[in-house]
């Protein structure tokens, strides 16, 4: 039982980007991702979740024993993969309740249907968690949210949504310090030993509150260090020129079309 | 019998009571036929059926009055007496059902009556406004063919200062896929009256048929009107509704059209701005399916000082449906100060589907504030990704994407029920398993 991510390679229009990513993360585990902008981390989440942009050249990536990269991507989303977008995009005229309701409906086995009251018990006790009005739940998905909201929108629809596996792409920024406590909040009631954990970041500050098993760096669309929480603290410290002088930029990386290291 | 030969149907077989056509409403079919007899059919060459697919017209085949099958009027007779509204049912042009209005409502001098009784009860009142009004936006032809046969419908009249507080549901139905049908809903609204009016235009056969309505609607000053119209033909239908809303000083009308099934549909809508400070609100929410064509034509007349229009039609488009909307708002040199608001949306869920959209000015007064725009956009797809992300399949992302495109019209409908209603209506129809 894991998702298990083997020498992953991807590309977008004639530009390769993952240059074999190496990762498994397994129920109950948290990994964190830090890495320089630009070093492919969004992309890797976007590939996981089935983005139709990017073309998978290379490697594989099996969730609980199942190989996800023939999978639609609603349909990997239903098997448990969880995506925390960097950018969530605004789903004008629909509101956050008929949106969750759709995707919680999506879940249930065929001709099954969803018990209101249920969801809106739910629903509210996930808001209230939260710290989000809920009256915020008839407004239109992302629409005119600020970015504080939208990440706690993230949030909420994890917390719905109850993932097996679940990426978090910079979920911490743009969040005030108060709202970033409360997004943690939100990410550690979904950890336990049911749950694994992909976390993008760039911050330290995140990482303090929730603290991650396994921190990697990913350089230039490769994962060149990996180790425990003390490597982000050094990275916080010394920042990732010292590892790009070593791995290189994408452009001219001097281990192009080499394996992942470890 | 071909709608191109004249043929005189006989009247009430199956309905409740039949009654005489008078002469002089005779006389006026019988002019109609000649005029109509006259009048070109609609040519590709006429700019006001620019963009149609007069392939998709059919005039041909058609049996005006075509009795109701025993099964098709239990069907209706269920559905009617869901209903508690004061309401007028009919089928193939025969009358049905009918439920009366209040009697508080009836001493206020309220009359709701099918048209031939008024032609026997109220001819004076009757004949001063039946057949009055021109929709005329292309489909003359049409209208006359509507003049010359129709004799199912409504009258709703209502005195000044009265405000008739129940909805009335009007209903009419096609039972055959040969049948012909020619609904005339007459509203006259006197001086500060109100009313609200639930029309729906549906089939119990699954294919075929043909419609041609007219809606004449009168509203005195101050008066108030909303009409909430609910078309859904059986596939393949061929139907023409052309509507006229004339407004005196202050009126006030919103008429809201739901679209879908038929097959080829036009709707011709014209508001008439006849007195300083009527306003009309036109709106419009379509769902086209399949081979589908819903052809929308409309006319924002305004001719007084002070006067608002505002028109919003919204189509989703799945499969290979098309539609068209060609619009004019048209302002009189002394209609100053006028506010005219006009918009046509499309969203394409197919890339077979294909929207026209024309919208059109002519501003002959120099205050004036007018804004116009159309556009035809598809699902973004990073937000469909997005969908698909939370685990929501395509279809039923599409499903979010159509009704989040409608919520803005649809929550412009005044009247509570009729929106709750509508949003079920439009939530069953997207959600109904789509034919490939
Ligand atoms: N649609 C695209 N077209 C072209 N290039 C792209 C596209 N998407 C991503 N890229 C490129 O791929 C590289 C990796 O981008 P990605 O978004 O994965 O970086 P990241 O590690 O998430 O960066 P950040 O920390 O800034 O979020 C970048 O150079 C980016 O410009
Ligand atoms: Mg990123």
């Amino acid at each position: 039982m894991s998702l298990q991510i083997s020498d992953l390679h991807a590309r977008i229009v004639e530009r390769t980007i993952l240059r074999g990513i190496s990762l498994e993360i397994r129920p109950g585990e948290t990994h964190a991702i830090m890495g320089p902008n630009g070093s492919g981390k969004s992309t890797l989440s976007k590939v996981l979740a089935g983005h139709p942009d990017y073309e998978i050249t290379q490697g594989s990536v099996v969730l609980d024993g199942v190989s996800l990269l023939e999978r639609e991507p609603d349909e990997r989303a239903r098997m448990g993969l969880f995506l925390a977008f960097q950018y969530p995009c605004e789903i004008p005229g629909v509101s956050i309740a008929n949106f969750l309701r759709a995707a919680t409906q999506a879940r249930l086995p065929e001709g099954e249907s969803l018990s209101v009251t249920d969801f809106y018990q739910k629903l509210y006790h996930e808001m209230d968690a939260l710290g989000m009005q809920r009256t915020f739940s008839s407004r239109p998905l992302n629409s005119g949210f600020s970015g504080g909201e939208k990440k706690r929108a993230e949030i909420l629809q994890m917390a719905m949504l109850q993932p097996r596996y679940a990426v978090l792409d910079e979920t911490d920024s743009g969040l005030d310090i108060d709202a970033l406590k409360v997004v943690a909040g939100g990410v550690n009631r979904l950890r336990g030993p049911e749950a694994g954990l992909l976390i993008i970041t760039h911050y330290q500050r995140l990482l303090d509150y929730i603290s991650p098993d396994f921190v990697h760096v990913m350089v230039a669309g490769r994962i060149v260090q990996s180790g425990g929480p003390e490597l982000a603290l050094e990275l916080e410290k010394r920042g990732y020129g010292f590892l790009e002088v070593q791995y290189g930029s994408s452009e001219l990386s001097p281990l192009a079309g080499a394996g992942a290291p470890g | 019998m071909d709608l191109n030969r004249r043929v005189l149907p006989e009247r009430y077989n199956g309905g409740t009571k039949p009654a005489l056509l008078p002469n002089w409403w005779q006389e006026l079919q019988d002019a109609a036929w000649a005029e109509y007899e006259r009048l070109p059919m609609p040519s590709r060459k006429d700019e006001r059926w620019r963009f149609t697919d007069l392939g998709k017209l059919a005039f041909t085949g058609y049996t005006a009055g075509s009795p109701v099958p025993e099964r098709s009027r239990s069907d209706l007779q269920a559905f009617f007496h869901r209903g508690e509204a004061p309401a007028l049912l009919f089928a193939n042009d025969s009358l049905l059902f009918s439920r009366s209005i209040s009697p508080e409502a009836k001493k206020k001098g309220v009359l709701l009556t099918p048209l031939l009784e008024a032609a026997n009860g109220a001819a004076d009142l009757l004949k001063s406004y039946l057949f009055r009004e021109r929709v005329a936006l292309g489909a003359e032809k049409l209208e006359t063919l509507h003049r010359a046969y129709a004799t199912a419908g409504a009258f709703l009249y209502v005195p000044a200062g009265v405000e008739l507080e129940q909805t009335v549901d009007l209903s009419f139905w096609l039972t055959e896929e040969d049948a012909a049908t020619f609904p005339h809903i007459l509203v006259v609204l006197e001086e500060n009256a109100r009313a609200r009016i639930h029309l729906r235009f549906g089939s119990t056969n699954p294919k075929g048929g043909f419609a041609c309505s007219v809606q004449e609607l009168f509203l005195g000053a101050g008066a108030q009107l909303e009409i909430f119209t609910g078309r859904k033909w059986a596939e393949g239908t061929c139907s023409f509704d052309l509507a006229s809303v004339r407004l005196d000083r202050d009126a006030n009308a919103t008429t809201f059209q739901f679209n879908q099934g038929g097959g080829y549909t036009r709707t011709e809508s014209r508001s008439r701005l006849l007195g300083s400070g009527a306003r009309s609100v036109m709106l419009s929410a379509t769902m086209a399916r399949n081979r589908q064509e819903f052809d929308q034509r409309s006319f924002q007349e305004h001719s007084a000082p002070n006067t608002r229009s505002d028109l919003l039609y919204k189509s989703a488009l799945y499969d290979s449906s098309r539609t068209i909307f060609a619009g004019m708002i048209d302002v009189d040199p002394g209609a100053q100060q006028t506010d005219a608001y006009q918009s046509n949306r499309n969203l394409l869920l197919s890339p077979d589907a294909e929207a026209n959209a024309l919208p059109g000015l002519e501003i002959l007064a120099n205050d004036v504030r007018c804004t116009h725009g159309a556009t035809i956009g598809q699902v973004d797809p990073e937000e469909l990704f997005y969908c698909l992300q939370r685990g929501i399949p395509l279809e039923a992302a599409q499903r979010l994407f159509v009704l989040g495109f409608l919520t803005d019209v649809i929550d412009r409908i005044p009247d509570a029920d009729a929106k709750r209603s509508l949003t079920e209506e439009i939530d069953s129809s997207v959600s109904q398993p789509r034919r490939s």
